[in-house]
């Protein structure tokens, strides 16, 4: 009786663990496939066994959002499987590249401020300070061996230049604040349409007189474009750091994607 | 007069009866082709600045309605004439129109000029590479 019982409560625990095992394999092949259908039905059906809520079940969740671009389904099972995924090397440089390339700066932002272990894979240290420091006020360090290295020095100029400047300098003359802003050619056409309106206004107040129709007209034209080069030229240089960033991130990406390829498995 | 009075009595009875059996005016066809035919959008406005859901200060402001006037002429006019293409992804006037809605008349106004004051195709170095289109066009719809 008491050998029936033993060997009964040893099937049991058998029974459990077994049925507790992820197959692996499985779900590579689903990933592998993208059959996401199937791979969604699998986990869901792991999560009506015995194990619920754990970790490795979380960890397999947030990899199936993760290659689904499901943002906000990803964040919820990383929380509950963070030191797990952040020990998958693989998965960490995977989900780092993705971030690095996603369109919305608060997601992209809410990825790299996480509290990231220090841990043996340097290269997913090296993108986290990489976006940490192109996104703080400080220059950007990069070694000159860094293949983006002269698009980075551009940038770190760029983060220092200020817009109110840039619409002071084209309030002065007319295309020198986009000139100022990295913006040549925009600067080239700025300056001369200005300059053919400034001298048309000119000549037509000369001629007819200020009270004229036609001058109030040129001098109102005038007067819009000019103010329109002042606004442009502050808010063209501000738009043009957030698109420098967001190619320098593209780029990185690019790099680390082609010389250091990641796979969820 | 009697039998002129039934005649066109009759006539009219007869045009309404007619008319009631053309197929594009009966009830039934017209729920038909309302369940099986391809669902289409409720039209949208084309001039979001008359929407019912502005403020009062700007549907009483003449110049909003001076400023979207011409524009209306430009685009559906003008420009058919003059065959204008844009090296923006979203033209100058209809981008004009966007922010005029999005930041209000002046600001709309001076961004949607700053625009056209730079639409030149040599303009297109300024830009980084991901903000070109496959077309060669300025991709200026807004970032999150």
């Amino acid at each position: 009786m008491k050998n029936k019982l033993l060997s009964l409560l040893l099937l049991t625990l058998v029974s459990y663990s077994c049925s507790a095992q992820i197959n692996y394999q499985f779900v590579k092949h689903l990933y592998t496939n993208n059959l996401v259908a199937e791979h969604t039905y699998y986990l869901h059906s792991l999560q009506s066994s015995v194990v619920v809520n754990t970790d490795s079940l979380h960890y397999m969740y947030a990899k199936l959002y993760l290659q689904q671009q499901n943002d906000s389904l990803f964040f919820a099972h990383y929380t509950q499987c963070t030191a797990l995924f952040n020990a998958d090397s693989n998965a960490l440089r995977y989900s780092h590249y993705y971030f690095l390339k996603h369109k919305k700066t608060k997601v992209q932002q809410r990825w790299f401020t996480q509290n990231f272990p220090a841990s043996n894979d340097t290269l997913s240290s090296q993108v986290v300070s990489f976006y940490s420091s192109l996104v703080a006020n400080e220059p950007t360090l990069v070694s000159a061996d860094n293949p983006l290295f002269t698009d980075i020095k551009k940038y770190n100029k760029l983060k220092r230049k200020s817009p109110a400047v840039a619409a002071c300098l084209s309030a002065v003359v007319p295309g020198l604040g986009k000139w100022y802003g990295q913006r040549p050619n925009s600067a080239i056409i700025t300056f001369f349409s200005q300059g053919v309106y400034a001298y048309q206004t000119i000549e037509s107040v000369k001629k007819l007189g200020l009270k004229n129709g036609f001058s109030i007209f040129s001098l109102s034209f005038f007067s819009f474009f000019y103010l329109s080069n002042i606004y442009g030229s502050y808010h063209d240089l501000k738009d043009l750091k957030q698109q420098r960033k967001k190619q320098l991130l593209l780029d990185e990406e690019k790099y680390y994607q082609l010389n250091y390829p990641a796979t969820l498995y | 007069m009697k039998l002129s009075f039934y005649i066109l009595l009759f006539c009219y009875v007869a045009s309404s009866a007619l008319y009631a059996q053309s197929a594009d005016s009966t009830i039934t066809t017209q729920l038909l082709s309302n369940t099986f035919n391809e669902f289409t959008p409720a039209p949208t406005y084309k001039r979001p600045f008359m929407q019912p859901q502005t403020s009062m200060l700007k549907k009483l402001n003449p110049l909003i309605y001076i400023s979207g006037g011409l524009l209306f002429l430009y685009q559906n006019i003008a420009s058919e004439q003059i065959q204008a293409t844009c090296t923006y992804h979203i033209s100058c006037s209809e981008n004009m129109k966007l922010q005029i809605k999005r930041k209000g008349l002046l600001a709309g106004m001076l961004s949607g000029l700053n625009q056209l004051n730079n639409c030149a195709p040599s303009v297109l170095k300024d830009y980084p590479a991901y903000k070109i289109t496959p077309n060669y066009t300025i991709n200026n719809t807004e970032e999150e």
